[in-house]
């Protein structure tokens, strides 16, 4: 049996999970500087044992289950604005896409502008419906994006 | 206890383990309040031993709660519960270590003015002076190994469950727990 032996084992023997053998006792009664070591893995062992155990306060379990549902709150909080927001962007799309379509009408019967005349009654169909028919596209797609939104939403709360 | 006894407890104690998460992901709060009941002492022991500031643990300890359950959606529930509280309590507390501390001598004086002198030659410690002398060890290892102390002399956890509960082979516990010990008794006797 080396120091180096010994010294390794230390730990292991302060913690109670190796028995010294008749070798390893000889050794640590004919060597000084082994068994200090052996004596000091001791103290940390039993310093490490008489560390103090903190209790979580009272309330604890309250305090978190709180703070879960203030968190909860916001995050349906900002989703229902979310929502909001895409309805409020959806109805003005479609409300100034209406108003766009009467407004080319209005200037097309009452004035029969040059672009009016010039063009053909399909082309001037065309022209006239199919930015407005981009903007339906758009809106409607906003509006399905928000009811997906509020479905994926209300999935989330009910869970 | 036989082999057999010690089975069937465990397999009880997954199964009511899964039941109490499905439970919490189905939005129950009291299932919930159920789970912080049954781990919070393991986890306020654990970050009242890893952090140093001491008005932080109680936050701290919160923190790791909503972070489970921020996560139970994604939890498989391939490991134990428990081990993943362990990765959540060494995440949050390696968060707030911003840095390493300085690897200040033992023996030196602290920044009030108080003088660490080492290990008498006799090996007798004053029981407050180990503890404070202890603590600044402790501060300097690596997180795993503080972890590792942290949870094994807390309430007496066994290599077994320790090795359970990180996901780790017994042997490996034990070399962490070893070299972790041997070089506190360095930094302790230097």
């Amino acid at each position: 049996m080396t120091c180096t032996d010994a010294v390794n084992l230390v730990e292991a023997i302060a913690a109670g999970d190796l028995e010294v053998d008749a070798s390893l006792r000889s050794h640590f009664e004919t060597c000084p500087r082994c068994a200090a070591a052996l004596a000091s893995a001791r103290r940390v062992d039993a310093g490490l044992r008489a560390r103090p155990v903190v209790q979580p306060p009272a309330r604890f379990t309250d305090t978190v289950v709180g703070r879960i549902r203030k968190e909860r709150w916001q995050s349906e909080e900002r989703v229902d604005r979310l929502f909001n927001v895409a309805i409020v962007v959806a109805v003005l799309l479609v409300a100034g896409s209406i108003f766009a379509l009467t407004n080319v009408g209005a200037v097309l019967g009452a004035a029969g502008s040059v672009w009016g005349v010039l063009a053909s009654a399909s082309g001037r169909a065309a022209d006239a419906a199919a930015p407005t028919f981009l903007t339906y596209v758009a809106a409607a797609g906003l509006l399905m994006s928000a009811l997906a939104m509020w479905w994926w939403a209300d999935r989330r709360v009910s869970l | 206890m036989s082999g057999a006894d010690a089975a069937t407890r465990t397999a009880r104690e997954e199964q009511d383990e899964r039941a109490l998460l499905e439970r919490c992901r189905a939005g129950d709060d009291s299932a919930f309040a159920d789970l912080v009941d049954l781990h919070k002492n393991l986890v306020y022991g654990l970050v009242s031993r890893m952090v140093a500031d001491r008005s932080r643990v109680d936050d701290l300890a919160q923190e790791v709660f909503l972070k489970v359950y921020r996560g139970l959606p994604y939890f498989r529930g391939e490991a134990r519960l428990s081990t993943w509280i362990y990765r959540i309590v060494q995440n949050v507390c390696l968060a707030t270590r911003t840095r390493r501390p300085p690897d200040v001598s033992l023996d030196q004086e602290d920044r009030i003015g108080r003088r660490f002198e080492p290990a008498a030659a006799d090996g007798s410690f004053g029981g407050l002076e180990l503890r404070d002398r202890l603590e600044k060890a402790i501060a300097q290892l690596p997180d795993q190994q503080r972890l590792l102390i942290a949870a094994h002399y807390l309430n007496g956890v066994q290599y077994e469950a320790l090795a359970e509960a990180l996901d780790i082979p017994l042997g490996t516990v034990k070399t962490h727990l070893y070299r972790a010990k041997k070089r506190l008794r360095e930094l302790l006797d230097s």
